[in-house]
């Protein structure tokens, strides 16, 4: 059963193990037990394909960034955290189109995951409770590390004060356990290419160089 | 009864960086047989829970090992900017606690 529940393991099915000469079918395997450590498997089928075929994936660069952790305890923020954290970032923008001018919007991407909240699972989190303090990660992406250190210097300092309508005067709403508070995290890629190729020989996309060691 | 009381192992994981894959695992045959037969894991909540269409939802009662695979086109892909959880392993939360009948 334990060596059974292994072909569940990051594959979207457990019947069907897809490799480069064919595909190896575990739909009649049969798995028994000999002994405490031995597994005797019989019955899964090898079809080979026709064509010899090699999974490409692929990665770009999405851009360098600049991030900043901090923690939020005021209950009184608490309570309206979302709309708080809502004009919070339109702040943020505002202030980033105000000093890096109106061609700055398509150069950056700014992103805030809240840690004790939906940092897990974002949108789909069906949970709605939240408990005496949360964390926030800011996160900017863009096409330099110093444009998302200058951006995130930016963002640190607008966002560390920014007000509710209870609290009159300055307020620092933000607990940053760094100073200075961001952090360049360097370059970020993504995933762009998912690819089936089907090479004229197996070997054609492997390099193979020979060096004679003495 | 909720689902992880009968579970030996609930998990989410990437199946490559496009989409995440849940594994339910019983503790034995006779519990595996009545959760499957009980088709409270179906297409249907999971579309609801992870907010896409059920179509796209695939289910395998995989009998070998006592276990249930669902597997979603993730919302994000792993590692691109926006995405929370690289390598999908916390995606399986409200599984845990699924009220079984």
């Amino acid at each position: 059963m334990s060596l059974a529940s292994h072909n569940l393991y990051e594959n979207s099915t457990p019947y069907e193990l897809i490799e480069p000469s064919g595909v190896l079918s575990t739909v009649d395997a049969r798995y028994e037990a000999l002994s405490d450590r031995a597994v005797r498997v019989s019955g899964s089928t090898f079809r080979k394909s026709e064509r010899y075929t090699i999974k490409l994936e692929g990665a770009e660069l999405a851009g360098y960034q600049s991030i900043i952790v901090g923690a939020v305890r005021d209950p009184v923020i608490l309570r309206q955290f979302d709309s708080w954290l809502a004009g919070l970032e339109k702040a943020c923008r505002e202030r980033i189109r105000a000093v890096f001018g109106e061609d700055i919007e398509e150069k950056y991407k700014f992103h805030v995951r809240v840690f004790g909240k939906n940092a897990a699972m974002g949108p789909l989190e069906p949970e709605t409770a939240i408990g005496h303090e949360l964390g926030l990660l800011f996160q900017v992406t863009a096409r330099t590390q110093e444009l998302a250190t200058a951006l995130m210097k930016s963002v640190g300092h607008m966002a560390v004060h920014y007000p509710v309508p209870e609290w009159s005067g300055l307020i620092t709403s933000i607990a940053y356990p760094y100073s200075p508070a961001e952090i360049a995290r360097g370059a970020s890629y993504r995933f762009n290419l998912n690819h089936v190729v089907e090479p004229a020989s197996p070997l054609e996309m492997f390099k193979i160089d020979y060096e004679t060691v003495r | 009864m909720k689902l992880w009381e009968i579970a030996k192992l609930i998990r989410s994981k990437n199946s490559g960086p496009f989409e995440l894959t849940f594994d339910v695992i019983l503790k034995d045959r006779a519990t595996y047989e009545k959760v499957r037969d009980a088709n409270v894991i179906n297409a249907q909540w999971f579309a609801r829970t992870y907010r896409l269409r059920p179509e796209v939802v695939s289910i395998i009662n995989y009998d070998a090992a006592a276990a249930i695979k669902i597997t979603i086109p993730r919302p994000t892909i792993s590692g691109d900017i926006d995405d929370n959880d690289v390598f999908g392993g916390q995606q399986y939360g409200p599984l845990v606690d699924l009220e079984i009948p």
